[in-house]
């Protein structure tokens, strides 16, 4: 077994311990299936953050050589519509969010940033702080990255609660 | 010994060597039923059932080598074969050593018992370092003592390679380990006394315990962050962050940063705990 699978199975293992609780803003998080531990679905609902009204899915791809290297974690935009999910949302606005495919711009998921202490957990959450603390000098959705420059609270809150189910 | 006119008896370097060959093929085979078990059940499937996986592939080789009436690899490599009392040792034998191998199955369970099979093998290495002929415990209870069926016969056959020093050392251990052992023991008895002689110091001693207790969980709770696993050959950074050896260097080679405070860590600066 190498070592990533060693680690994830660990992980794996705190996630579903029903006496280890995750954080309030993590409604699940579990691997697509049992058999392969590098692939998992997180959902969160970022209660403490302007999207709390919505539910968000994240896809969280490993590599084998996890956690020297960082997760790879989307926002699912482009659910095929047989899965879709009544309660989740699949488009979220967010500066630092690509709006079509979902990719994060987050310093912390990216190798030079990123430290193998972090589990999948950790960077969830990480992401969720992002949520809160838009970065408009690093934007990868320009248009929504002027709302924020703008301060424009109003339409920022408007914006958002309009794709929200 | 009569065979000992036509064959030498097999040096204890070969005897060792064959062992350690077979132990690498054992793993060999491990693997690959790890591999294919988990394909059809799952990680946590195989994490679960590890130890008779272990045992499975350990019974699965001997039995496609020695239980087929051949040698096995380690024994094919070094050249040396089974005899006793100048005949062949039979399959009934044979088999018999294959089943006995499944034994540490039910270790866990017998408990005090298991300690004492460790012992016994221990001691058994002891004898082997001193007199050659058989390094495994089931082997010399079967009497399955090997010959090296190549090279010149020599006239004494008292040259069998032995590792007596190896031999005392390992004694030494295991009586110095022996007497710690009694000691605790009369120590617990002493305190024993010493409970039922007054029973006010009942509250004491359980608060004793408590505590103890949880020493101890502190230890096993702090992993090594990285593989998030127990500590194992613990290793300092610079900084003083302590992770597993293996883990640390890894991450050393790629990025020159401590993942816990991102103080510059060169690999060369890790410190192995003892």
């Amino acid at each position: 077994m190498s070592n990533a699978q060693k680690r994830l199975l660990k992980e794996f293992k705190k996630y579903s311990n029903p006496n280890n609780k995750l954080s309030e803003s993590i409604i699940s998080l579990t691997p697509i299936n049992d058999n392969n531990l590098f692939d998992w679905i997180a959902i969160i609902n970022p209660i403490e953050t302007i999207y709390k009204k919505g539910f968000y899915k994240l896809s969280i791809k490993l590599s084998n050589t996890y956690p020297l290297t960082p997760p790879i974690i989307k926002f699912i935009t482009n659910e095929s519509q047989i899965d879709r999910d009544e309660q989740i949302t699949y488009q979220i606005p967010h500066c630092n969010i690509d709006f079509k495919t979902g990719e994060i711009c987050l310093d912390i998921l990216k190798i030079d940033n990123w430290s193998p202490i972090w589990t999948l957990e950790y960077s969830i959450l990480a992401i969720i702080y992002l949520l809160n603390n838009q970065e408009p000098n690093s934007p990868l959705n320009i248009d929504f990255a002027n709302l924020i420059k703008l301060n424009d609270k109003l339409a920022i809150n408007s914006i958002i609660n309009y794709y929200i189910k | 010994m009569e065979y000992s006119r036509y064959l030498n008896l097999a040096k204890a370097s070969a005897i060792i060597r064959a062992h350690q060959k077979d132990e690498s093929f054992v793993k060999d085979v491990e693997s690959k039923i790890l591999d294919t078990i988990r394909e059809f059940k799952g990680a946590a499937f195989v994490q679960r059932g590890k130890n008779w996986i272990r045992i499975l592939s350990r019974v699965v080789y001997l039995l496609t080598t020695m239980g087929i009436g051949s040698r096995t690899l380690g024994e094919e490599y070094v050249d040396i074969r089974y005899v006793n009392n100048n005949r062949n040792i039979g399959i009934r034998r044979r088999l018999l050593y294959v089943i006995a191998c499944i034994i540490p199955l039910f270790a866990t369970r017998l408990g005090n018992i298991a300690q004492y099979g460790k012992l016994l093998s221990q001691l058994n290495l002891i004898l082997f370092y001193f007199f050659g002929r058989y390094y495994d415990i089931g082997k010399r209870l079967l009497g399955m003592e090997y010959v090296s069926s190549s090279g010149e016969v020599s006239k004494d056959n008292t040259n069998v390679g032995k590792y007596k020093y190896l031999g005392m050392a390992l004694a030494a251990q295991l009586t110095f380990q022996g007497i710690v052992k009694v000691k605790d023991i009369v120590k617990e008895r002493q305190k024993l006394v010493v409970d039922i002689d007054d029973n006010v110091n009942e509250k004491e001693h359980d608060s004793e315990k408590e505590e103890t207790e949880e020493s101890v969980e502190f230890k096993t709770e702090t992993p090594c962050l990285l593989c998030l696993s127990s500590l194992e050959n613990a290793a300092a950074a610079g900084c003083g962050h302590v992770f597993c050896w293996t883990c640390v260097l890894e991450w050393a080679q790629q990025s020159r940063s401590c993942p816990l405070c991102r103080a510059a860590l060169k690999p060369q600066q890790l410190l192995l705990l003892r």
